[in-house]
C-alpha cells in the first residue's frame, strides 16, 4: 500500500471519469435525479477522505461502486428503515415458459419495470446488465455471496420480462406461438 | 424445481433454463453448441431469446442515456478543495457564476422528447465553455496588459501548440483585441482559453480536451447548425450565450454576453480556423513550436494595448 496521497488533482485524475457511470447508477437505484446527485457527491467525498487506502493500478470504478452502496446503505439506514426484500416471497423457483415480451420497447415502459423492481434486484441488474461488472466483482461490490447474486439477477431479469409482456398475447389474441405442452 | 405450462419438447426445457447464461456468454463451449443447435430447429426458444436480448438492450440503451446534472464534476471538484483548502494555478471554483452556468438553456425548436434528451445532452457539454468563460474571463483573471506571442506561446500559459488560435482568432474576429491567452483549471479539466475584447464586451474563445465518451448529440437536428462541416451548437443563459462545436478530441467553445445570433457568428467564423489549427495537434504530424517561432519571425503579431478594466 502506498503512502497518503495529498494531491486532489491525482484523486480526480483517476477518479471523475468515472462520475458518469456512479451518477447513473444511483439515479438507477434512487429513481430521482437530485437525490443520486446528493449521493454522487457523498461518494466522492468518502472516496476523497480513503483515497490513501487505494492502490494506483487497481479497479478504481470498482472501488467507487463498492464505496457508493456503502453509502447507499448508510443513507437507508439513516433516513429509512432499511427495506430487506424477503426474494423467496417473490418468485417461485419455477422454470415456466413466458409470454413473448412486447415488439416495441419504449424508453418509459423499459424504466418503468425498472423501478418496480426491489433494490437489492435493481442493483444487481445494474451491475451485471448495464455497467457489465462480472458476477465476482457484482458479489464483491455487494458483499453477498455470488449465488445469490446469480439468484437474483436472474429473478430480475424475469420480472423485468414479465412487466414488459405483451399483454394481448399473452391472452392469446394476435400472434400465437405454437407447441405442445410438456 | 417445478417446470410448469412449457411449450416444445424436453430439450426445450434444458435450453430454456440457459438462454440468459448464452445471451452473457457464460456457458461451457458443449453447452453452447447444445443450445445452437436447439435454437437452430426451435421457433419458440429463438422467440424467447430474441426477448431476453431485447429487454437487456433496452435497458442498456436507457439506462446509459442518463446523462450528469450540468455543473456536478465542478461542484464535486469544488468541494474537495473545500476541504482540503487546495488551490491550484488559476483554478477557480463554486463561484455563483457556475451555479447560473447549470441554467444553461439549449436553443432548440421542437419539443419531443428526443430533442429534449438531445439538447440537454449539448447542454451539459456548451456549460463547460461558458462555465470557463465566466470563472475565469468574467471573473478578470486576466493581466492589466495583453501578454506576447512569446509568452502565449510559454508552456506555463497556452502552450505552442495551441498558441496559434491567437493569431487566428484575432485575424477571424477582427473588431476583437487581445486580453489574454492561457490555460486555465476549472472543475478538474484544462482549457486553453483566448479572451478578447471589443470595449467592455469580453469574448472567450476556449477548448477542452473531450473525454472518453463525451459528444454532442449525433445527427442533424433543430439544435445544431452544420458550418464547414461541423454541427454548431449554441445556448444562452440569462446574459450570456456560448456555441460550441467538437473536433476528433477537443470541445470548441465562444462564450460572452452578445445576443445569441451575434455569438453564434463569431463561433462560426472560428469553426474553419480552430478545425485546420487542431488537425495537425490531434494528429501530432506537426511541430506547432516551429509554426509558431515562423510566425513569429514573421513579426506580423502586433498586439493593441488593453487597459486594465
Amino acid at each position: 500500500m502506498l503512502g497518503p496521497k495529498t494531491n486532489v488533482a491525482d484523486f480526480e485524475a483517476v477518479a471523475l471519469p468515472h462520475l458518469n457511470d456512479i451518477f447513473r447508477t444511483a439515479s438507477g437505484l434512487l429513481c430521482n435525479r437530485t437525490e443520486a446527485e446528493d449521493l454522487s457527491q457523498d461518494v466522492y467525498m468518502h472516496a476523497w477522505k480513503s483515497f490513501h487506502r487505494f492502490e494506483p493500478g487497481t479497479n478504481c470504478r470498482a472501488w467507487l461502486f463498492k464505496i457508493l452502496f456503502h453509502r447507499l446503505h448508510h443513507h437507508r439506514r439513516k433516513w429509512f428503515q432499511l427495506k430487506l426484500t424477503k426474494e423467496a416471497d417473490l418468485l417461485e423457483d419455477t422454470l415456466q415458459w413466458e409470454p413473448p415480451v412486447k415488439e416495441q420497447l419504449s424508453d418509459e415502459e423499459i424504466l418503468g419495470a425498472l423501478d418496480k423492481l426491489p433494490e437489492d434486484y435493481r442493483a444487481v441488474v445494474l451491475l451485471a446488465d448495464v455497467e457489465e461488472f462480472s458476477y465476482k466483482e457484482v458479489a464483491a461490490t455487494l458483499d453477498i455471496p455470488m449465488g445469490t447474486v446469480m439468484s437474483r439477477l436472474s429473478r430480475a431479469r424475469r420480472l423485468l420480462r414479465e412487466q414488459l409482456r405483451d399483454t394481448a398475447q399473452s391472452y392469446g389474441i394476435g400472434k400465437i406461438v405454437g407447441g405442445d405442452a410438456s | 424445481m417445478n417446470v410448469v405450462k412449457f411449450p416444445g419438447n424436453q430439450q426445450c426445457v434444458k435450453v430454456y433454463g440457459y438462454l440468459d447464461s448464452y445471451l452473457s456468454n457464460e456457458l461451457l463451449v458443449e453447452t453452447t453448441h447444445d443450445v445452437l443447435r436447439h435454437l437452430d430447429s426451435c421457433t419458440e426458444c429463438r422467440q424467447a431469446l430474441a426477448d431476453r436480448q431485447k429487454v437487456r438492450d433496452g435497458l442498456r440503451r436507457v439506462v446509459l442515456a442518463e446523462t450528469l446534472p450540468i455543473g456536478l464534476e465542478t461542484r464535486i471538484s469544488a468541494k474537495l478543495r473545500e476541504q482540503t483548502g487546495t488551490n491550484i494555478r488559476r483554478a477557480w471554483f463554486f463561484t455563483p457564476w457556475i451555479l447560473a452556468a447549470a441554467c444553461l438553456m439549449l436553443t432548440v425548436a421542437g419539443s419531443s422528447m428526443i430533442h429534449r434528451q438531445k439538447a440537454m445532452a449539448a447542454s451539459q457539454i456548451l456549460a463547460l465553455g461558458l462555465g470557463d468563460h465566466i470563472i475565469c474571463a468574467m471573473g478578470g483573471h486576466y493581466p492589466p496588459t495583453p501578454p506576447d506571442m512569446a509568452t502565449v506561446a510559454d508552456e506555463d500559459n497556452m502552450g505552442a501548440k495551441y498558441a496559434l488560435l491567437v493569431p487566428a482568432a484575432l485575424k477571424q474576429l477582427s473588431q476583437f483585441q487581445l486580453v489574454e491567452g492561457h490555460r486555465c483549471h476549472v472543475g478538474g479539466r484544462t482549457y486553453p482559453h483566448v479572451i478578447l475584447r471589443q470595449g467592455d464586451m469580453l469574448i472567450s474563445l476556449s477548448l477542452v480536451e473531450r473525454k472518453g465518451g463525451e459528444a454532442f448529440p449525433q445527427g442533424l437536428w433543430n439544435g445544431a447548425t452544420k458550418i464547414d462541416g461541423q454541427n454548431v451548437f449554441q445556448g444562452h443563459q440569462e446574459n450570456y450565450s456560448v456555441a460550441g462545436f467538437a473536433t476528433a478530441k477537443h470541445f470548441v467553445f465562444v462564450s460572452s454576453a452578445l445576443d445569441e445570433q451575434t455569438n453564434f457568428d463569431l463561433a462560426r467564423r472560428m469553426v474553419p480556423a480552430t478545425t485546420e489549427i487542431l488537425r495537425p495537434i490531434e494528429a501530432s504530424l506537426r511541430k506547432p513550436v516551429t509554426m509558431v517561432l515562423a510566425w513569429l519571425a514573421s513579426g506580423s503579431f502586433q498586439p493593441e494595448a488593453v487597459s486594465h478594466r
